[in-house]
């Protein structure tokens, strides 16, 4: 990282022109240096900071302590909870990874029909709030209300429950459930990208399906598999929404629950949530470095690849009806069945008598939607939703165009600090955001949850943005110059027109993230700057469940709304997949 | 080993037909190229074989054992052959010992055993020494070479080939192509080989397949393709050669004098038996390097004034565009005392090396 200039020889023939170019590479990069640096880097320094205090900035008593600090890294109930999360999330990791990679093998090898329509299904969770999903679950399988102890009841006479999420089992369970896209769609590219002549040399060897898959298909894709593990490992570490949706202390401790215990409920400690917030964000670091080492074998396993000729599908015969009913089961867990039940509890009325025979209401729909808080929720998640993608995408394209293009000083640390968000989980963010704003006329703004946002989301549309402008073709930047276009028409007529697609997924991708995003808002929230997630939250907080639900539906709605937009409006590429 | 017998395949995708028809047979111990452009086929035919594609119709046997037919899809692992692929497919998480090992151990052959068959094929395509190195470490022509161990240490009854040095650069293609055929016939194995390369299927092959959209074109050794071709396309797919319509004015069973445009008359042979004819159009074929220059005044059959338009030296031979009437020629001339562009010479073709096509 070289933020300074080189001594440039000033020749006597060095005109204004290149003055002006020379101040350029410096300008830019530091401007941009600073904003990532307010951005990403003082929100982590000021929680670390915040851990070693006694009180918050503002308080003219609080002092410098390690009581915190030795609180949290060296007692029990701590260490135990940090070893339950760890070891949860390598629960979740391994059910999400072996449920994700059998789905992407059904998929991608063999003769299952409808593979485009499965596809879609099985990636769709990834789309919709997790938070959304906890919820629908609770109402599915709480241990007295939930619909189907309900209905085990009603049907088959079953006294006690069935299922129960509101258990360790159950919060795993529910948690791998909505990390197996991520699982299913590194795994899925890795087998696309795999040459399939890999897999007929293992056939004409001699070796019959299963030999091939576990030989030579899954070896193959190994390193892809691992750092599928460890992606979903961090981005589990992390998760808010699911433990404390489905019970956070009392049937599993997590950190990110104890960051929010922390800061919600009596004894407030912020210096505790603070130092929660370090151990977590090492956790993450030393998991981004696995997944980064195993992302980099990945890379080195690249082959060469034939001519693209069709991949001969396994025949699956009998255990056809067994996949599909495989992939099935998965879609109706993950999304069908929890939709069902929040569109039942949302639009019957208490008084129902058995699920059977329910009576249907808008009532309740009507009341929620009408109530200002409501109101001025949607208003906050909408604008919120439209700063956060836009600030993000602009300040992505900019590092990225600066880096690739303009060569700019210090291109090294400006790409750094625009990735390393991805290793903070957004629990972690909320912390040290909370602890730099709270001294600032944004604290209680929908500012603050801005900013969280952008610096959370910002290495997403940096990545988008920065593998747009690769694959634009140097040279016909460098035809439009020859035609006489000066550096920016060139920018503004060629480079940016050919990336507008990119740019416009990495919009819808942020603008999802967003909208459903929820442990980051749940920190930052107040009464004025409230968001959907944190709405729903509130309510199922207040034992209204009926309420969380159906705000889950209408953030489900605008999310919905949003994707249905950028695919079919704005013909925007969400993944790979289509 | 054994003999590879193919009748009437049809491979059809919904509403395309990409193989027709297709018919042949490799005896034991040939080596039989399928030649054509890209899309004409031949690797279809190759994958059917394989048992990586599903065929439509027709017959597939292997030795005595029927591989393909109606409902009938013996998987490729259990057809006994092996494939070397265009991609090299090394298996880049195993060493070169285990990428060639896999088959053997795949059959559960004992150890000390696949020892001695990996170390004896490594050392066939000479990459004693490599057995521990993993094989992304390993050049192209390298890797070429395991995939190539791979497929012959498991005594396959036939050994397939999809164009398996197209990836290679030109120098290291060259001595692959020496290499491969030597070890083939050292082998004795019975191999089908794809490929687009004319010249690598002319050097390599006992009998060439000529395919075009998904038909066999014509069959026969790379000396009667180029000799003898059949039609239009066979002639200019192999060899590039001249080719103009003309009139049969005379004729026997073997032999015609056709007027061509402008009036020049030339002597030729047909091609095969079928394509006599006593009169009506046909397609002349000179190969250019049968038009030879003769001293000026020389008279008899098939000598003609021409007027050369431009000269390109090749290093051994000049390639030259001549004028006859009205007609242009390309013709390979010796490259000394190369003629003036814009001179006139006199030129002769031999009429047994003028090949004429019916084509209808």
């Amino acid at each position: 990282m070289t933020l300074a200039t080189p001594a440039a020889p000033a020749g006597m023939g060095e005109g204004f022109e290149a003055m002006r170019r020379r101040r350029r590479g410096v300008a830019l990069p530091l401007a941009l240096g600073l904003l990532l640096t307010i951005l990403v880097i003082v929100p982590i320094g000021f929680m670390f900071l915040g851990a070693v205090r006694t009180g918050t900035f503002v308080d003219p008593g609080a002092e410098f302590s390690w009581r915190s600090v030795i609180l949290v890294y060296t007692t029990l109930p701590y260490l135990r909870t940090l070893g339950v999360t760890v070891g949860a999330s390598m629960l979740v990791s391994l059910l999400a990874c072996v449920v994700g990679i059998a789905l992407a093998w059904l998929i991608a090898r063999t003769d299952v029909p409808w593979k485009r329509g499965l596809e879609n299904a099985v990636i769709a969770p990834l789309y919709l709030s997790p938070f959304v999903g906890a919820l629908a679950w609770l109402v599915l399988a709480s241990p007295n209300a939930g619909l189907l102890n309900v209905l085990a009841r009603d049907i088959f006479g079953i006294s006690g429950s069935i299922v129960n999420v509101m258990t360790a089992p159950g919060i795993i369970a529910i948690m791998a459930l909505y990390n197996v896209p991520y699982a299913y769609m590194t795994v899925s590219s890795a087998l696309k990208g795999m040459d399939p002549a890999m897999e007929e040399a293992s056939y004409l060897n001699g070796a019959g399906v299963i030999q091939t898959a576990m030989k030579v298909t899954f070896p193959v894709v190994r390193p892809a598999i691992i750092s599928a593990f460890f992606f979903v490992f961090v981005l589990t570490c992390g998760t808010f929404s699911i433990p404390a949706a489905l019970g956070g202390t009392q049937s599993m401790p997590f950190l990110a629950v104890d960051i929010y215990r922390a800061t919600a409920t009596y004894p407030i400690d912020y210096a505790r949530a603070a130092a929660i917030g370090t151990l977590l964000f090492w956790i993450s670091l030393i998991g981004v470095a696995f997944y980064r080492f195993a992302s980099q074998v990945a890379t080195r396993f690249v082959t060469v690849t034939a001519r693209g000729f069709r991949m001969r599908e396994v025949r699956l015969r009998g255990w056809r009806a067994l996949a599909i009913a495989f992939i099935a089961i998965y879609v109706v867990l993950a999304i069908i069945l929890p939709y069902l039940a929040l569109f039942y509890v949302a639009f019957t009325s208490f008084t129902s008598a058995s699920i059977a025979n329910a009576s249907y209401t808008l009532a309740n729909f009507q009341a929620v939607v009408n109530s200002v808080a409501v109101r001025q929720s949607i208003f906050n998640t909408l604008l919120i939703g439209f700063i956060a993608p836009t600030a993000c995408v602009l300040l992505g394209v900019t590092i990225a165009y600066a880096n690739r293009r303009m060569k700019v000083h210090g291109g090294a640390f400006l790409d750094y600090v625009a990735m390393f968000p991805i290793a903070v989980p957004g629990i972690v963010f909320g912390t040290g955001i909370f602890w730099t704003y709270l001294m600032t006329p944004a604290y209680g703004t929908i500012w603050i949850i801005v900013f969280a946002f952008v610096a959370s989301y910002v290495p997403f549309a940096y990545r988008m943005a920065d593998t747009s402008i690769i694959q634009v073709d140097k040279a016909l930047e460098e035809a439009s110059a020859l035609c006489g276009a000066s550096h920016w028409q060139t920018a503004r007529q060629i480079t940016f027109r050919l990336i507008r697609p990119g740019i416009l997924s990495a919009w819808i991708l942020v603008f999802i993230f967003s909208v459903r995003e929820i442990s980051a808002a749940i920190l930052l929230a107040s009464p004025s700057n409230k968001v959907l997630s944190v709405m729903s939250w509130d309510y199922l907080e207040f034992g209204n469940v009926q309420n969380a639900a159906i705000i889950g539906l209408l953030q489900t709605a605008i999310l919905v709304i949003g994707i249905f937009v950028g695919r079919f409006v704005l013909r925007v590429r969400l993944s790979e997949n289509g | 080993m054994a003999q590879l017998k193919v009748e009437d395949l049809v491979v059809r995708y919904g509403k395309v037909t990409a193989v027709r028809d297709v018919s042949f047979t490799v005896e034991d111990g040939e080596f039989v190229s399928l030649l054509g452009p890209s899309g004409c086929g031949k690797t279809t035919t190759l994958r059917c074989i394989a048992g990586l594609e599903a065929s439509s119709a027709g017959v597939i046997r292997i030795g005595e054992e029927i591989v393909a037919a109606d409902g009938l899809e013996v998987p490729p692992e259990k057809r006994g052959i092996n494939m070397v692929f265009q991609s090299y497919a090394v298996w880049p998480h195993m060493s070169v010992f285990e990428n060639v090992a896999y088959g053997l151990r795949t059959r559960r052959e004992p150890r000390e055993q696949i020892e001695a068959k990996v170390g004896e094929a490594l050392s066939t395509v000479g990459l004693e020494g490599y057995a521990k190195r993993y094989g992304t470490e390993l050049s192209g022509g390298q890797q070429q070479r395991v995939a190539l161990a791979r497929a012959i240490v498991t005594s396959p009854r036939l050994l397939l080939f999809d164009e398996p040095l197209s990836n290679l650069d030109a120098g290291l293609r060259e001595r692959m192509r020496y290499e491969l055929v030597e070890l083939q016939r050292r082998l004795g194995k019975t191999s089908l080989y794809v490929t687009h390369d004319q010249s690598e299927a002319m050097l390599m092959s006992d009998r060439i397949i000529l395919m075009k959209d998904g038909e066999m074109v014509q069959m026969g050794s790379p000396r009667d393709l180029y000799d003898r071709p059949a039609s239009r396309f066979a002639a200019e797919f192999i060899g590039n050669a001249n080719l103009v319509t003309g009139e049969i004015r005379r004729a026997d069973q073997r032999r015609a004098e056709v007027v061509l445009e402008g009036g020049i008359v030339l002597e030729g042979g047909f091609a095969w038996p079928d394509h006599a004819r006593q009169s009506g159009p046909v397609l002349v074929c000179v190969r250019s390097e049968s038009i030879e220059r003769v001293p000026e005044g020389t008279t008899g059959v098939n000598c003609l004034d021409a007027v050369v338009e431009t000269v390109s030296f090749l290093g051994a031979t000049i390639s030259c565009v001549l004028r006859v009437g009205t007609l242009g020629l390309r013709a390979d001339l010796a490259a000394r005392n190369p003629p003036e562009p814009g001179s006139a010479i006199r030129v002769r073709i031999d009429p047994e090396a003028v090949t004429l096509i019916s084509e209808h």
